[in-house]
């Protein structure tokens, strides 16, 4: 854990103050609101949170979840047409309608509120997700109820998001197959085929050889790495960055285990000799 | 009870039919019983290459609306008695028939025969799915191209999804004097991508063309490379252990000498 925070501090330390959050799930994306704020505000911080995506996330589905808080049915659809309209998102219902938690007080303090939200989404998720043939490792951490105070009031509110779930996949993906996890880390024992796709919210590790598509830090996380035995990719995605191996491309007369992290907004690889 | 054995490659023109046609001879030959299914409804080949167009009285689409007994549609081979062919309807679509349908024609085909092949027609859509329902192995035609891989390893992730385990690879139309040069992958770098057992290497042959459009399948050509392959993967289908040979390339100096001297 120790090391893991050292390695993602600064990856998404989100202000605690923030109207609008998006995650990513097994089942799509959820966007957070606070609708405790007015619909102007919202409608401005949604904006201010997809701008930079790009059309990365076209096509998928997305939740949007007020955690229990009603918001206005004109508020709402405005919302979505939105988010549809300028952003290609599909919006589907919520398939667990959030209920107010009963242990929040109404006293506590907004900052309480959000922490319960962050920690109880993921494990719904992971809930749901145990029906999958993919594996999930999910930290102990994060399976203790954030109902103590605690819990709720100490420090690692920055380090939140390093608990993020790891997917395990022990098959190889073939053409035309995609492997699609907006939260966490993706660990697959196999190899990614030319045509098939890797997309994860956060870092790519392929104990293959990765001939196809990944995407790290989906959600436009660019300190995600890619890391491979045999990196030979059609094309590389970190955050909002892309890039192709060179048509005349140097390789290894031996293959070995190659790393691509962002270095001054360009997606750089190299030989990965240990951190 | 016999097995049912689709023959699939996701891309066109790869040699789906022509190896249907030549594996199912050479089966015959071998003194099974073999029905060929072209599958490929509305664009029906299979008869052309078998060289039995002119003999098709009714199709598995007639047997399918039941106006035709399965026994009566089956169409016998010219020249090997155990070998049959159930041609494709050329006026339906694919559409027309439902993955079900087909499966149980297959089965029925099974229970009086050694060897079902069905050729499938090219792509992923229904036509694919119809000729898989019932298989329960699958050969999977590909050329050293890179496309063709791609299309191929796309065909063996839906056959893997469908739970066709009992995968193999032909690879087609290879040609040695062009992976020396490096124009063409070669066996090594197809296996590598696909990882599926290889069942044979078939060379490029010329000859195949005037094969096809002659009716008469290339297995008859002694002289013939590529019927010699054919004839070892139908032995290979059939249980028996035969070695991949490893195909040459060949230059003009060893051409002129294994013409002088009948080297091979």
């Amino acid at each position: 854990m120790v090391e893991n925070r050292d390695v993602n501090d600064s990856i998404q330390a989100i202000p605690t103050h923030q109207i609008v959050e998006l995650k990513g799930f097994r089942d799509g994306l959820r966007l957070m609101i606070d609708a405790s704020a007015s619909i102007e505000e919202i409608r401005v911080s949604v904006k201010e949170r997809m701008a930079n995506l790009g059309d990365s996330l076209a096509g998928t589905s997305i939740v949007i979840d007020t955690g229990g808080q009603e918001l206005a049915a004109p508020d709402l659809e405005h919302l979505k047409s939105l988010i549809f309209e300028t952003y290609g998102l599909e919006i589907v219902t919520d398939p667990e309608s959030p209920a107010p938690t009963p242990d929040i007080q109404e006293d506590k303090q907004q900052k309480a509120k959000k922490e319960d939200l962050k920690s109880t989404k993921p494990n719904a998720a992971a809930a749901a997700d145990s029906q999958s043939d993919v594996d999930r490792i999910i930290p102990t951490k994060r399976k203790t109820k954030p109902t103590a105070k605690a819990e709720a009031t100490t420090p690692l509110l920055t380090d939140l998001p390093n608990r993020e779930a790891t997917h395990v996949i022990r098959y190889s993906l073939r053409s035309g197959q995609v492997e699609r996890f907006f939260e966490g880390t993706l660990i697959l024992f196999g190899d990614v085929n030319p045509g098939a796709e890797v997309i994860a919210g956060g870092d790519i590790v392929v104990l293959g050889r990765l001939r196809g598509l990944a995407h790290a830090g989906a959600l436009g996380n660019t300190s995600a790495i890619i890391m491979a035995m045999n990196l030979t990719p059609t094309q590389l995605r970190i955050g909002h960055l892309i890039t192709r191996p060179p048509s005349t491309g140097i390789r290894w007369s031996k293959p070995q285990p190659e790393i691509a992290r962002v270095e001054n907004d360009n997606i750089v690889v190299e030989p990965f000799n240990g951190f | 009870m016999g097995k049912v054995i689709v023959i699939t490659s996701g891309k066109g023109g790869v040699g789906k039919s022509t190896s249907v046609a030549n594996i199912g001879t050479a089966l015959a030959m071998l003194g099974k019983s073999v029905v060929v299914v072209d599958a490929d409804i509305g664009l029906r080949n299979l008869d052309i290459i078998m060289g039995l167009e002119s003999r098709v009285v009714y199709n598995s689409m007639d047997v399918i609306d039941g106006s035709c007994e399965l026994e009566k549609a089956l169409v016998t081979d010219r020249r090997v008695e155990n070998l049959k062919l159930l041609a494709a309807s050329q006026r339906n679509n694919k559409t027309d028939v439902q993955p079900e349908q087909m499966k149980d024609v297959c089965l029925k085909l099974r229970e009086t025969h050694d060897y079902v092949l069905i050729d499938s027609p090219a792509g992923i859509e229904q036509g694919f799915e119809n000729a898989s329902s019932a298989a329960e192995a699958a050969l999977i035609v590909t050329t050293p191209d890179v496309s063709a891989v791609r299309d191929a390893d796309r065909i063996i992730g839906l056959l893997q999804a469908k739970e066709v385990s009992d995968l193999q690879l032909i690879i087609n139309r290879f040609a040695p004097n062009m992976v020396k040069k490096g124009d063409m992958l070669n066996q090594y770098d197809v296996l590598d991508v696909l990882s599926i057992k290889l069942i044979g290497i078939v060379p490029e042959d010329p000859s195949i063309v005037g094969s096809s459009n002659r009716g008469l399948p290339l297995i008859y050509d002694a002289t013939s490379e590529a019927a010699g392959a054919y004839k070892r993967i139908a032995r290979r289908l059939d249980g028996q252990d035969v070695p991949v040979p490893e195909f040459k390339a060949i230059g003009w100096f060893s051409n002129m000498f294994g013409k002088l001297f009948g080297l091979d």
